[in-house]
Parts: C-alpha cells; structure tokens; sequence
C-alpha cells in the first residue's frame, strides 16, 4: 500500500514538474540554525525513549533544524500543484529528504456568492488554527500546541477535499460560512503514537513515508511507526463546518473519523480505528491573536467480539494561544492540557496520560528573509507508560530553543 | 450671508430599500458663500464618526450622462496581497490597469454583474486595462488569496470621489445648478443602493452633512500575516 502511496505522490510531482512552466512555479521555504538546552532526565520519543520533548540530554547543543522547500506550480487557469518536502537530520528520521504535503488543487473562479475549492492528494486534515507557514509551521511559537502537533505527525489524508464557502463581502455581509468534506485513506495506523507514548508538543511532523520510533518494539520490523498505510481497505472521512467573521474572527468544527477496522493487522502496524471532534476559534484584535483549540476523540485496535477494538483509549486535549505583534515582534503565550485515558484491555497496555504544558515565545521578524526566535516550553505531568520501563509517571520537561531562520 | 436648512430624504424603490432608507436621517447643512462654488461632503456615520473612503457621486439635476467625458486610465495596484486602493471610483467607460506590485502571482476576477471578468494567474506586466464599461458596483477578489478585496464603483455622474480620513469629499468649482449627491460605502449592510439627496447650488458655496443613520460594517480587511501560507 505504501508503494501505492508512492506512485501517487510520484504522479503529482511529474505531473506538476511537466506541466508546469517553471518561470511560474512560487518556491519557498527556509533554511535555519537552532540552538537547544533541554532540562529533562528522560531520553526523548524521538530516540525511542519516552521524554515528550523533541531533544534531550544527549541530543541538545547546536542541530541544524529544518530545511523546507515549498513549491506551487499552476497546472492550468484553475489547477495548480502544491509540493512541499522537508529535510530533517540528527532526529533517527529513515528518510532525511521526505514530502510531507503533495496534492493537486483546483480553484475555479467564484461565479456566485459560492466559492468551491477540491484537493486531490496528501494533505493535512483543516484542524490546525496555528500552522499556516511555509511547510506548515506555526506562525506563532515553534512547537505547535499538543493537538496540532499530532496532527502533523498522524493525522495525514491521502485523498480528497472539497470545500464550498458562501463569501459575504458578496452580499454585503460580515459573516462568511462553509462547509468541508475530505475522504482519504493511508491512515489507519492514526492513534497508535499517542496510544504509546502519549501527547507531545514538537515541530517534527512525520512526512509521508517517515515514522516515529516505536516506544515499545513487539517485533524486529516495527522499529518505527509510520502513519501512512492501508490495512484495511476501508475509507476514512472528515467532514467540517467554518464560520468567519468580518474576514478576521474564524469558528471551526470537525469531526474525523479513519473507519479502521480494529480487527485487521497489517505488517508492522495494525489498523486503528480513531475518531474525534475538533472545535476551533480565533480572534484577531489589532495585533492581539487568541486561539483556542479543543478535541476529544477514542483509538482502538484489536480484534473483539463487538468488533469495537481489544485495546480503547479515549483522549482530550485543548489549548488556550495569545500571540502580540507589534512591528518586528511577536510574543506567545500558551497553555496545553492533555489526557488519555485506557478504557478497554488496559490489564493488557494501560494508556494513561495527564500532562500540561506552558510555552512562551518570541519572534523577532528582521526582514521578509531573516528570524530569529527564542522558544520556552515546559511539559509536566504523568504518562503512566514509563512505570512499564522502571521510571516514575511524574516528570517535568524544560527546553529552550533559539533559532536563526533564513527564509527564501 | 449664511443661512441653514434641513432635509429629510426618502428613496423609491424596493420595500427593502425603503425601509433601510427610513432608518436613514440625511441632514444637510447649507452655507452659502456669494463668492465661491465648492461642494462640500462630509460622510458621518450613526455615531457621528467620519466614514473615510466613501464614495461621493455628483450629478446636475436633468444632464445627459452619456456627455461625461471618460477620464484617463485609472489603477488597481495589488501590494502586500491586498487591492490598493481597497476602493476606487471611475467614470462609466474607463479602463483601469491592474498591476502586480507583489512577488507573488495574483488572479483578479469579478462575478459581479456591472463587471464580470477574470485575469488569468500573472505577475509583473498586467493585462490590458479593463473597460468598466456599465454603471455599478463592482466587487473584486484574487483567487489565490481569498482575503483580498476591493471595489472598483463605476459612475455615470459628472463629478465623484472618494472620503478622506476626516470622511469630506470637496468639489471645486462647480457650475451653479441643482444635484443630486449620492453617498456609497462598501460598509453599508446588505446590498444597499447608494444614498442619495438634492442640493441646489444656485447659492453656492454649500457644506453638505450626511449621517448614515444605520450601523456600519466594519471597516474593509484585507491584511493577514505576510508569513501566512495557507
């Protein structure tokens, strides 16, 4: 399947490189430098332990950060193609040059209070209030709250999106409201890296054929776990509704479910069946931004005589986001809440987290090339997985981050 | 000599109209001056607060439209992914150019009906200039940047413009005769016709005052993060 997977992504890049004419294709993307102390006495998820944070003890210091390239080449008047890739070392990462988004959108021109817009492709799900960057970065913090940071590393739609949204500049009206439906598959494993190792907050999203290294290994072929597979041959769906206000205030829900078939194992990983609801708000007061995010959903795998799964956690998690921007500053404020909580078979993998984290940051935007940026985040709480490695559920987690970002 | 009157308009038209209409109290204050004719508009909102970028139209009572001469070329800049100016008023007949003062590809279409066109995906050179060849408004958005909005009004009347910070459009001298003034903004809810009232500037000079009796909307938005990708 994920040779399928890989023949698709193919198509959509030869198609945009043929196509397109190259004097017309928008590149951009970033080249950076971070600087990381991390005070924490676990090793991180990233090297198979069980730290939320992205680095640790042994793996802090100067890291060259990331190298994203983002490319978007008209195929047509109203088609266009959107590549992005990302380049990561130094995080055990199985492919350091990788894509993380490849889809074809087409926008044809309004003829109506309606606009209509279709993707066809890999993409992220529209859940994230925060990531609107180049390569889907945040544009207010480097680490992404808890809930998008999971969506960056699981929740990835091979498949397609329609959108319509009634514009009300058109009729004189404040209020624009739509509507989205994606279905997609290559997601069945979504579920399994928070079931694991819990919430995290990290920058890392996990590209199309990446994975995460496996917390707890049951065989020598899951050494990492890679989100974009097909078990079960089921279709997943999202469907979601947005309000925006005067063009600047923005209300989102959606509810997400893969259709897993729980009973189904594939070869490293087996299908999860995920479900959950997102709800979204920001609001943009001159140069203050508040966002808030909340979602709440179940995973569940195995096989069961109910067909409902062996193993179910459900999960919470929300966030509250303040953001300043005043010229060339910008200064962020957020709190994370999260929870997982085993519901079925935790006699067999108890699934328990309570966590919260704070993160303060600031930008400092120099021109439209140079950033550099100072980033706190401080992750406490208990993640009852670490009891089954001798350590205690308690931990608290401090990394500071500096980045020196060249932007092209 | 100054002397001061007051006049409450009504509008034809539709039922709608009519009643948005009586929300309205149009007040004009003339003042007269025997040795200058200049207009003066000044656009106030329910709260008394000047409306900048309103358009002002000005017609003599009984003249031919189809007389007023079309003006030069008129521009619609894109710059930092927003139309500048975020309204711009012509005369019926005019072509306005549409450059890309952006790095980015912008795409400008219109489904509005006193204009319906689209200008493919370009950067750099623009087109050639589109003819906004009927009277009306006439909404503009880039199919790229969904945030982007402007107005382009297009006017049959003898002299127009636009609202300054402190909400005032002044017409220098102009013939004496009977007008009729109308007042549009984009903040006006709903599809709202332009307002519009009677002046006789036989008595020239005249400073005309007129509160829109009715909330605004808020003022246009078009700015986002210059680092916003999505």
């Amino acid at each position: 399947m994920r040779s399928t997977l890989s023949v698709i992504a193919s198509l959509i890049a030869a198609t945009a490189a043929g196509a397109a004419d190259l004097s017309s294709v928008d590149a951009q993307g970033f080249v950076e430098l971070r600087g990381v102390a991390v005070d924490s006495s676990l090793p991180s998820y990233v090297h198979g332990g069980l730290g939320l944070l992205p680095f640790d003890d042994e793996h802090d210091g100067v890291e060259s950060g990331h190298f994203v390239l983002d490319l978007r080449a008209p195929l047509s008047e109203t088609l266009r193609a959107q590549f992005s890739a990302i380049a990561t070392t130094g995080d055990d990462e199985q492919n350091p040059v990788d894509i993380t988004e490849a889809f074809i959108e087409w926008r044809p021109y309004p003829q109506s209070q309606w606009r209509w817009r279709a993707k066809l492709g890999a993409f992220y799900p529209p859940i994230s209030l925060e990531n609107r960057g180049v390569g889907w970065q945040s544009l207010y913090s480097l680490s992404p709250s808890a809930i998008n940071t999971w969506v960056g590393e699981e929740a990835r739609s091979v498949g397609a999106e329609l959108s319509a949204t009634s514009v009300g500049a058109t009729l004189g009206r404040d209020l624009d409201i739509g509507g989205v439906v994606g279905v997609y598959g290559w997601n069945d494993p979504i579920g399994v890296l928070i079931f694991e190792r819990g919430w995290s907050l990290n920058d890392r999203v996990v590209p199309l054929f990446g994975g995460t290294r496996r917390p707890f290994r049951m065989s020598d072929h899951d050494r990492y776990i890679e989100p974009t597979h097909e078990i079960d041959d089921r279709l997943g769906y999202y469907a979601g509704v947005e309000a925006k206000w005067q063009g600047r205030h923005q209300l989102r829900l959606l509810h997400y479910d893969n259709r897993g078939d729980p009973a189904q194992q594939g070869y490293a990983d087996d299908a999860w069946r995920t479900r959950f609801d997102s709800i979204g708000a920001s609001v943009s007061l001159a140069g203050l931004m508040l966002i808030a995010q909340a979602m709440q959903g179940d995973t569940a795998v195995g096989p069961s005589t109910d067909g409902r799964g062996m193993l179910i956690a459900d999960y919470r998690a929300w966030f509250l986001l303040g953001s300043y921007s005043l010229d060339k500053h910008r200064v962020t404020i957020r709190h994370d809440r999260m929870h997982i909580e085993s519901t079925r078979g935790a006699e067999f993998f108890d699934s328990n987290q309570r966590a919260q984290a704070w993160t303060a940051a600031y930008l400092y935007e120099h021109d439209s090339h140079w950033l550099a940026a100072a980033e706190w985040l401080r992750i406490s709480g208990s993640l009852h997985q670490r009891e089954l490695l001798g350590l205690p559920a308690e931990a608290t987690e401090q990394q500071l981050q500096m980045v020196l970002r060249y932007s092209f | 000599m100054r002397s001061r009157s007051a006049l409450h308009m009504t509008e034809a038209g539709t039922r709608i109209g009519a009643l948005l209409w009586a929300l309205c109290t149009v007040m004009v204050f003339a003042v007269a001056d025997a040795h200058a004719a200049v207009l003066s508009v000044a656009v106030l909102d329910d709260r008394n607060q000047p409306v900048p970028d309103a358009v002002v139209t000005v017609t003599p009572i009984g003249a031919n439209p189809a007389q007023a001469p079309t003006g030069p070329a008129a521009v619609m800049d894109q710059v930092d992914l927003a139309f500048a100016p975020a309204v711009l008023v012509v005369r019926t007949g005019t072509p306005v150019i549409f450059p890309n003062s952006d790095t980015v590809a912008h795409q400008v279409y219109s489904f509005s009906p006193a204009k319906r066109f689209e200008l493919g995906l370009y950067r750099g050179h623009p087109y050639q200039p589109v003819v906004f060849d009927h009277p009306g408004v006439v909404i503009l958005g880039c199919n790229i940047h969904d945030n982007m909005l402007g107005y382009v009004f297009v006017t049959d009347a003898q002299y127009f413009g636009k609202s300054d910070r402190q909400g005032i459009w002044r017409g220098d001298a102009l013939p004496e005769a009977e007008y009729e003034v109308a007042v549009w903004s984009p903040r006006l809810p709903g599809k709202k016709q332009a307002l519009r009232t009677r002046v006789n500037l036989l008595d020239a000079p005249l400073s005309v005052e007129l509160r829109l009796n009715e909330p605004l909307r808020a003022a246009i938005s078009q700015a986002r993060d210059p680092r916003d990708r999505y």
